[in-house]
Formats: C-alpha cells, sequence, structure tokens
C-alpha cells in the first residue's frame, strides 16, 4: 500500500471516529502533539478538538480530493478538501462559521500525519473556505 | 513537544520569515525560492491552492505581510517544525491577482492566520507547505 493509500484510510479512520463520536479511537487516531489553528484563530489541542466533536451535535462530512506525500521518516502530508454540515458548539469554529455549518460549509484542507507505533495519526491540519464554494451543500 | 519555549528555536524560524518577506520586498525571486522545498505548496486564504512555481510568481504580485507578527509560535518536532501565527496585510493589489473580493478587502486590511510546516535541510529548515484563512475582524 502506498503512502497515499495509507493516509486516504487514516483520513477514513477519522472521518468514522468523529461520526461516531468514538472518543476511545479519536484519541488513539490524534497524536498527542496534535495542534491545529482553527478559523477563528485559535490553536486548539487534541482534546479541545476531541470536545468539540464529543459535546457537538451530529455531523456530516466527507474527505474528498485527497492526495499525499511523504515528507520525511514517518511524517506525510496531505491535501484535499472537506464537506462539514451539522451542529457545532459557537466556540468552535467561531459564530459564524460554526452557523454556516448549520446549512453545510466546503474548506480546503492540508493535514500532516506522523506514524508512530505503526500507525498514522494526526498531527495537525488547517483549513480555508473558498470564497465561493458551489459544492457547499454536498457530503 | 507541543509549543517550544526555545528562544533560539523561535528566533531561528522568526529569522526565516524575515528572509521570506525581505526576499518579497526586494522582488528577489530565487532568494523566495531558497526558503521553499520543491513540493511546497500554498492555500491561500480563500482557498486557492497554488504551487511553487504558481506562488513565487504570485508573492511578487501582493503586498508584503506585516512584521512583527501578531501572534507567533513553534512546534518542534525534531526533523519538522510547525509554525502558526497571524500578521497583517494591508496595500493595494490587482483584483486579476486575487480576485476582486479579496483585492478590496486586502486594499482594507485583513488579518490572517497561517499554518506553515518546515523540514530540516541541512543547518536550516524549507517550507513544505503554508496555509492561510482571513481572521474575522473582533
Amino acid at each position: 500500500m502506498s503512502v497515499r493509500e495509507e493516509i486516504v484510510d487514516a483520513f477514513a479512520g477519522l472521518r468514522a471516529a468523529i461520526l461516531a463520536k468514538d472518543e476511545q479511537e479519536l484519541w488513539a487516531i490524534h497524536d498527542p502533539d496534535f495542534q491545529a489553528t482553527e478559523l477563528h484563530g485559535a490553536i486548539v489541542s487534541a482534546s479541545e478538538h476531541i470536545a468539540a466533536v464529543m459535546e457537538g451535535g451530529e455531523l456530516e462530512m466527507e474527505f474528498i480530493d485527497l492526495t499525499a506525500a511523504q515528507i520525511a521518516p514517518d511524517i506525510a502530508a496531505a491535501w484535499g478538501k472537506q464537506t462539514l454540515r451539522g451542529v457545532l458548539r459557537p466556540e468552535d469554529l467561531g459564530a459564524q462559521v460554526s452557523s454556516d455549518v448549520a446549512d453545510g460549509v466546503l474548506f480546503v484542507l492540508t493535514a500532516i500525519w506522523r506514524r508512530t507505533e505503526g500507525r498514522w495519526r494526526i498531527l495537525t491540519y488547517h483549513v480555508s473556505i473558498p470564497l465561493a464554494s458551489p459544492d457547499a451543500t454536498e457530503g | 513537544m507541543v509549543t517550544t519555549n526555545d528562544p533560539l528555536v523561535i528566533d531561528e524560524m522568526r529569522a526565516l520569515y524575515e528572509v521570506w518577506v525581505r526576499a518579497l520586498r526586494d522582488r528577489d525571486r530565487d532568494g523566495l525560492a531558497r526558503l521553499f522545498d520543491e513540493s511546497y505548496f500554498y492555500t491561500s486564504p480563500h482557498g486557492i491552492r497554488l504551487s511553487r512555481e504558481d506562488i513565487l510568481d504570485l508573492e511578487m504580485d501582493v503586498p508584503l505581510p506585516e512584521l512583527p507578527f501578531l501572534t507567533f509560535t513553534v512546534q518542534d518536532l525534531g526533523e519538522l517544525r510547525i509554525t502558526r501565527g497571524s500578521h497583517g496585510l494591508i496595500g493595494a493589489v490587482s483584483a486579476e491577482v486575487l480576485g476582486s473580493d479579496m483585492a478590496e478587502r486586502v486594499a482594507a486590511g485583513v488579518t490572517i492566520a497561517f499554518t506553515t510546516v518546515w523540514r530540516r535541510r541541512g543547518r536550516s529548515w524549507v517550507a513544505v507547505s503554508n496555509d492561510a484563512h482571513l481572521l474575522a475582524p473582533e
């Protein structure tokens, strides 16, 4: 299996854990050093990211157009898009974006994954919102 | 290591952005290219993904990021470093370069949040990716 295929599988695992609100699996798939800058500028840790999932409402999401490349030993970078629709707390992505998520949004996504103990775990991500997002209600 | 407090590491990464902005100011395309890994990708605040070659051309036509950064953190992961922060951006830019909506916003002044991923190359670091988005006014 190529690194790209492994990372696509890892995204599928992340999606499944989020949709199922599987807290144990969410902890397992987050690297202990995970940090990410959310759209309102706050840097969130793994515990904060997992709390947003666990305490939010039902979500629908897809990762699409993913590509990935190994950039260092046991480190892979991935690029793609993500749809997200559902209920988030206003503090999770800022009031406006969290509200927009109710109708569905499309993100452009970059993520870094690190392999430890034989498993890829997400280390960071950064999302941007395309100004025009005709696919925003898909997924 | 979550976020480093090592001033040497922070200063080393801060210095790379000073080189970056100096290359933009001097329209030094080769100098800027030396900061970017061959696989470098940039994702703009409006969600457009650009290759290394594309961004090297575009960067010469946009206003300079304001230094010092408003916020700046470094995550030191050995062979990888991740820098995060925010900066002001204001100035005239052609609508053909960024699109009319972004050009209008940048003309009025915006705050950009960024995440840059760096990998070690020899004694220095090259950027593998850089992602940016607009922060809403407070």
